[in-house]
């Protein structure tokens, strides 16, 4: 009697562990992995800003090297071209999945004579990383 | 405010339907996008109203997202974003127990629980028509952002 509690107890575990098994691998085979990686719009070229002459180049020259804008914002007198650009980096890993995104923006104001008054570029921000793990920071 | 910057920014849709899509066909998932690096209040304590110019706060803390004019002066603003998600399909495993299930289309044979939030947050910097610092102020939404199973 107590060889057979305890082989039925072996079998429950056993069947259980395989149930576990059995379901994991089947929730798994419905994911998968995957990295991917995104943009919108262009990474600044360095050269075409440093091109940017304050008080020489006017919103033609502008135009020419780094495009249309993709806003014009009229601020404080100042007409100010905006370009900006993004990158995403996502990755997942069976069940967990983190998508990482960073902006990049460039302004050029210009005064009045529609002369450039002043580039705002700031220092670049490090490209997004590629992570799966959701929690934590 | 949020309703102008998706119109903005077309990258907030693109975002939002990466993360509705990324999120489907899968009966368990943690899911978590970020838009930017946060700005925290200890990143700003430079920043002295009525001393600090526009040039100081682009040298700390980079190019902004926006500039808007506003009667008073212009607007810098700062947007970062956190968005969690969690899903979990009650009766995937269904098949593995009555093997009959599996002859029923998988799309009728879900019970789905799913739960998130998506946390705009922004730093705004208010200055005068000189570009000197005004005020500045932090909009952020720290319970947005939670993974939930429990959707109700």
């Amino acid at each position: 009697m107590g060889r057979d509690s305890h082989a039925s107890r072996v079998a429950r575990h056993l069947i259980a562990s395989m149930l576990v098994i059995a379901v994991f691998g089947e929730l798994s085979a419905m994911t998968g992995c995957a990295f991917v990686r995104g943009k919108y719009g262009d990474r600044f070229d360095p050269a075409d800003v440093e091109s940017i002459k304050k008080g020489t180049s006017t919103r033609t020259d502008v135009a020419a090297r780094l495009g249309a804008p993709d806003r014009i914002i009229e601020v404080n007198g100042h007409e100010i071209f905006q370009y900006y650009d993004y990158d995403l980096k996502s990755g997942t890993v069976l069940f967990f999945s983190r998508t990482n995104i960073k902006g990049q923006d460039l302004y050029v104001f210009f005064n009045k004579e529609g002369v450039v008054d002043d580039v705002a570029f700031g220092k670049l921000k490090p490209p997004p990383e590629f992570q799966f793990w959701p929690f934590g920071d | 405010m949020t309703v102008r910057i998706f119109m903005q920014r077309p990258i907030f849709l693109t975002l939002l339907l990466a993360f509705s899509l990324c999120a489907s066909g899968c009966p368990l998932r943690w899911q978590r996008v970020t838009l930017n690096h946060p700005i925290k209040a200890d990143d700003v304590s430079f920043i002295v109203p009525g001393q600090t110019t526009l040039k100081q706060v682009l040298e700390k803390l980079g190019v902004p997202d926006q500039i808007e004019h506003s009667t008073i002066g212009p607007i810098t603003q700062y947007d970062f974003l956190d968005a969690k998600e969690f899903k979990v399909d009650l009766l995937a495993p269904l098949p593995l127990a009555v093997s009959a299930v599996a002859v029923v289309p998988g799309s009728y044979r879900q019970m789905e629980l799913q739960s998130g939030g998506i946390g705009p947050d922004h730093f705004r910097v208010f200055f005068d028509s000189n570009w000197i610092v005004q005020s500045y102020a932090f909009e952020i939404h720290p319970q947005a952002t939670e993974y939930r199973l429990w959707p109700f």
